[in-house]
This record gives structure tokens, C-alpha cells and sequence, in this order.
């Protein structure tokens, strides 16, 4: 780890001006920054501690549930207002990383949670040269990016026919699903950014920017109340049944009118370089009769713009299979408690 | 964010390879020396914290880099909390911060200033042990016993938050940020559970019924 100078600003305002998101970097929980910075792939020369400067809080506003951007994971998870209520965001929340790390990743740092692929861990990766190579292209130059490349961890959806990193988190695809905005605070003052605008897809970068400017900082997430967060699931499926990272994964909610769709929402994770909203999917639910072959029809719609890069094609069908075993979960049996869940992770049910 | 990292440090390795990086990893000093001779070390680099550890009150000289499980191990010398994966995968560095259980590898010292840390040395009462320790002995739950700290660290924070007594199922979906490399889950499950009022406690290796050649069969 390369030396920094460590500070801790008594207020908000003033760890803003001190921020900038290259140099001096932000830490709250630190388990993304921490790991990053001991691999030497983020050397800030300085670290401006935030945890103790943001709320923590989780209430409802305005038919909004609004979370201080330092609450932490399992804090989130265990809220009166979230457990038991809010079925797709309490399990986004534990069906990620471990009980100890969910002690201790704030909201705000886990929305803008690195890729994990091997060419951003590894600081001999020469990832420029990665990130302008085109899948399976004719015209490569050579065989480096071709047979043997790690593809484990890269995006098959939103590429842009580039070989890029896939966002590895949960909560944020429930959170651009379900029409997330956050509040970006700086010393000018506060501006609200819809989640589904925070995240950009990369572009000639190997992974996702986001609409964080120097000096911002993430101090509040808002999530509306909507009739669809109320019956929703988060399906996860991954390589163990615990404590890995999605291959893929789903945030769907359903709001039915008899035995049509009123209004839905669907996510995708493990898939995209960015927390991926589907409004194709979403479009091709509402109206229909919530039937097998409508949510085929949404599944396929969803991934009509899959590129996968030589070795993740199993991604595609995985991941319409996904969106269509969720959404008959939350038609055929409503919202899953704990119990449930456990034991579908565990393979029954 | 603008994203901008990771450009520069990679300019000089740019048409390496994927194969060839792959093949090795660079001995980490010789990076650390290169990318840090232009940033010496400035006076804010090193911090004060004052930590209540395992009840006593203590207060530290540290290097901004410090990590919890390196001022635990190198700086007071208890190496009760083991170093694993140090990337946070493993949960061999399982500590205590204000009673919830947290990874020591990933916990930069100088953000828990004020904070209490409790550790595998303070659990046990003198020279009785923790209940889930004696279980742990009891229920052989370790083979190389390298994990054993961090199991039993996360164990004592998954009975108190209540998801150890119910199906075993909660029990190993809550436990699953540690990893036993021997493979003793089916004892440190059982190890917890007993402790937690679950399960009877019994040594799991007695059985209860005589031997007899039916049973060996």
C-alpha cells in the first residue's frame, strides 16, 4: 500500500472540498477501498474519512424510503421499515457478501463497488488495451484477448461490443430497478441524480463511471414506495450457495390487476457493466396477462442486445431462465420470508 | 467518480499481454518501492487512535496504512486473530467492533478511533473458557484449527443475532463468511448450534448406541 495522509473532517461540507475522487479518495466502511488500495490499483495520496459525517438513518418521506448514505448493509437489511416489508431490498442486501463485511459497507460505498475482474485487480493487466478490443473481432491483431482471456467476471449485456468489467453488486440492481435517485452533496449544495443516470456504461474506459464530480460525495438514497417493491424478489444464482457473486441475477417486482400486469419492474445483475434496468423487459410485462410465455417474451427482450464474449454464451439462456423463474416466484407465491429463501439457496423450493 | 484510475499505473506494462501477465505476480515490494519514491511518507501519514481493546483502554502511534488485523498482530502482538486471504474473503480475521462482528483485514485502524474491538483473547472468562470455545473442543470442530478464531468470533455474533437457533440452514447461510480450508463444517455447525440451545450438547463422535457389527456394516 503506497503511503497517504489520513484526515477526518469535522463536517460534511468540509470533507467534500477535500474530495476528489482520484487523489483524495472517500472511505466509510472501506472493504472496497481497503482491498483495492493493498493490491496498489487505487493509490490516493490522500484518504478523507466520511462515516462519521453522514447519516445513518432509514425513514420513510414522502412515500419514500430515504437511507443516510453511511447506513450500513445489514443495518439496512434489518430496518422494521425494510425487513418483512420490502421483500427485493432486504434480500439484495443479505444475499450479498458476508455477514461480517455487511457489518461494515456503507450504502454509499457499495453502490460504487468496483468490478472484480482479474483486469482491474491486477496492476500488470494492461487493461487501455482491453477495453478498446472488440469481441471476437476478425480483425484482432492478435490471439492475446482471444483463446485464454479471463472472461469470468466481464459483461455479456450493455458492452457495447467491448471487452469490459461487469458491476458485481446486488443492491444497486434493486435500486436502479425500482427507480432509486440519489442526493450528491458538495460545497455548492445538493443535486438529486436518478440511479438509473448515476451509472454510464464505459466507454473506451474498462469499467462503468458514474456522475459523482470532484468534490461530491453520496449522502442520501431514495427509494419510492411503489406497489411493485411491495411483492418483489431478489433471485440470485452464483457457483456456492453463499457468499459469492452473482453469475446472474434478478430485482423484479410485479403490481397485478386481476390477472394482468399494472406495473413491473426488473433488474439484472452479474450481467452488465453497470446495475442493468431493463425497460424492455419491463414493457414487455405490463398490459399481459402474467402467463409463462409473457415473461419468456419479457426474458427475451431483456437479453435481445446480449454480446457475450467467447465463454460466457451460457450467460444468455442463464439469465433469461433467471428472469423467468423470479418472476413466476413472485406470480405463483408472492413475496419469500427468510425461511423461504434459505431454503432456495439451499436448492428446495 | 470520474474513473480515471488505473490508466496511468498500467501505461508502462501496456502491450504486455494478458498470457504473459498472467503468469506471474510481480513481487509486490519491488512495486511498492517504484510507485513510491515519489511520495515520501509526509507527517500525516502517521495517526493516533485510542481503541478500548478486549476492556482495556489503549491508545496507538500507527501508520495510516495500518490495518486492525496488523495492529492487532504486529503492533500488540495478539495473534489470536488470524491473517487469512487479507482481501476479505476468508473471515480468519473475524473481530468484534462495538459488538458486531467485522473483518479486521479490511478495517483501516485509523477509522475506528474511540471504538471497542473485542478479540478471540478477551472472550473467555480467566481460565474458563467461552461457552462455544469448550463447545469447539468438544465437538472437534477444526481440524488445523487455523479458521477456528474467526468461526468462533463470527459463531458468538451469529447466536446473539439470533440466527444460529432456528433451522440449520440460517446457520450455515450466517456463517458463511468463513472459510475452513479442512472442511469442519458439519462439526463447527454443530459446535454453534449446541452452543446456541439448538441441539442437545453431546460429543458428536459418541454414539449412543453400542457398537456392534449390524452398526459397522
Amino acid at each position: 500500500m503506497i503511503p497517504f495522509s489520513y484526515e477526518e473532517p469535522q463536517s460534511l461540507a468540509t470533507a467534500c472540498s477535500k474530495i476528489d475522487h482520484r487523489d483524495a479518495m472517500a472511505i466509510a466502511g472501506g472493504t472496497t477501498l481497503v482491498d483495492l488500495m493493498k493490491l496498489n490499483v487505487l493509490t490516493p495520496k490522500s484518504v478523507i474519512h466520511v462515516r462519521k459525517v453522514l447519516s445513518s438513518s432509514v425513514e420513510t418521506r414522502d412515500d419514500q424510503l430515504v437511507i443516510g448514505a453511511a447506513c450500513t448493509m445489514a443495518n439496512l437489511a434489518d430496518h422494521p421499515l425494510v425487513n418483512g416489508k420490502l421483500p427485493v431490498v432486504r434480500q439484495s442486501l443479505i444475499l450479498a457478501a458476508s455477514p461480517q463485511i455487511r457489518n461494515m459497507a456503507t450504502l454509499g460505498g457499495n453502490l460504487l463497488q468496483r468490478t472484480r475482474s482479474a483486469y482491474y485487480r491486477h496492476t500488470d493487466m494492461p487493461v487501455e488495451h482491453e477495453s478498446t478490443q472488440k469481441i471476437n473481432s476478425a480483425d484482432s491483431d492478435g490471439d492475446e484477448f482471444g483463446e485464454g482471456v479471463e472472461t469470468s467476471l466481464l459483461a455479456v449485456l450493455g458492452n457495447n461490443g467491448k471487452l469490459v468489467g461487469m458491476y458485481p453488486g446486488d443492491f444497486a440492481v434493486t435500486f436502479v430497478a425500482f427507480g432509486g435517485q440519489l442526493v450528491l452533496a458538495s460545497p455548492d449544495g445538493e443535486r438529486t441524480v436518478a440511479a438509473r443516470d448515476f451509472y454510464q456504461a464505459p466507454e473506451g474506459s474498462f469499467q462503468y463511471t458514474t456522475a459523482l464530480k470532484p468534490n461530491e460525495v453520496i449522502k442520501e438514497l431514495r427509494l419510492p414506495m411503489t406497489e411493485t417493491l411491495k411483492n418483489s424478489l431478489y433471485l440470485k444464482i452464483r457457483e456456492r450457495s453463499s457468499y459469492a457473486f452473482a453469475l446472474a441475477s434478478c430485482s423484479v417486482g410485479l403490481h397485478m390487476n386481476g390477472d394482468r400486469i399494472a406495473a413491473a419492474n426488473v433488474g439484472l445483475g452479474g450481467l452488465a457493466p453497470i446495475p442493468w434496468h431493463s425497460a424492455e423487459a419491463e414493457q414487455a410485462l405490463v398490459g399481459e396477462i402474467a402467463s409463462d410465455e409473457t415473461f419468456a417474451r419479457a426474458a427475451n427482450a431483456a437479453l435481445a442486445d446480449a454480446n457475450p464474449p467467447s465463454g460466457l454464451e451460457f450467460k444468455v439462456p442463464l439469465a433469461k431462465n433467471t428472469i423467468v423463474r423470479a418472476l413466476q416466484i413472485v406470480r405463483d407465491r408472492g413475496p419469500l420470508n427468510d425461511e423461504q429463501l434459505w431454503a432456495m439457496q439451499h436448492g428446495r423450493g | 467518480m470520474t474513473n480515471s484510475d488505473g490508466v496511468r499505473r498500467r501505461d508502462f506494462l501496456k502491450g504486455v499481454g494478458a498470457a504473459a501477465a498472467a503468469s506471474g505476480i510481480v513481487v509486490a515490494e519491488d512495486k511498492d518501492h517504484a510507485a513510491a519514491a515519489g511520495q515520501k511518507p509526509t507527517s500525516r501519514s502517521k495517526v493516533t487512535i485510542a481503541l478500548t481493546l478486549n476492556g482495556k483502554k489503549k491508545s496507538f502511534d500507527i501508520d495510516s496504512r495500518t490495518t486492525l488485523v496488523d495492529l492487532l498482530r504486529e503492533n500488540e502482538q495478539m495473534t489470536g486473530t488470524k491473517k487469512g486471504c487479507d482481501q476479505g474473503a476468508c473471515g480468519a480475521c473475524t473481530v468484534h467492533i462495538n459488538g458486531k462482528r467485522v473483518l479486521s483485514c479490511l478495517t483501516l485502524a485509523a477509522t475506528i478511533d474511540g471504538e471497542e474491538v473485542l478479540t478471540i483473547e478477551g472472550i473467555s472468562d480467566g481460565e474458563t473458557l467461552h461457552p462455544l470455545q469448550d463447545a469447539f473442543l468438544r465437538c472437534d470442530a477444526y481440524q488445523c484449527g487455523y479458521c477456528a478464531p474467526g468461526q468462533i468470533m463470527s459463531g458468538i455474533a451469529c447466536i446473539k443475532e439470533g440466527h444460529a437457533a432456528k433451522s440449520s440452514e440460517e446457520a450455515r447461510e450466517w456463517m458463511s463468511g468463513n472459510l475452513c480450508r479442512c472442511s469442519a463444517y458439519p462439526n463447527i455447525l454443530v459446535a454453534l448450534r449446541q452452543t446456541a440451545g439448538a441441539e442437545p450438547i453431546s460429543d458428536p463422535a459418541i454414539r449412543t448406541s453400542p457398537v456392534t457389527k449390524e452398526t459397522l456394516s
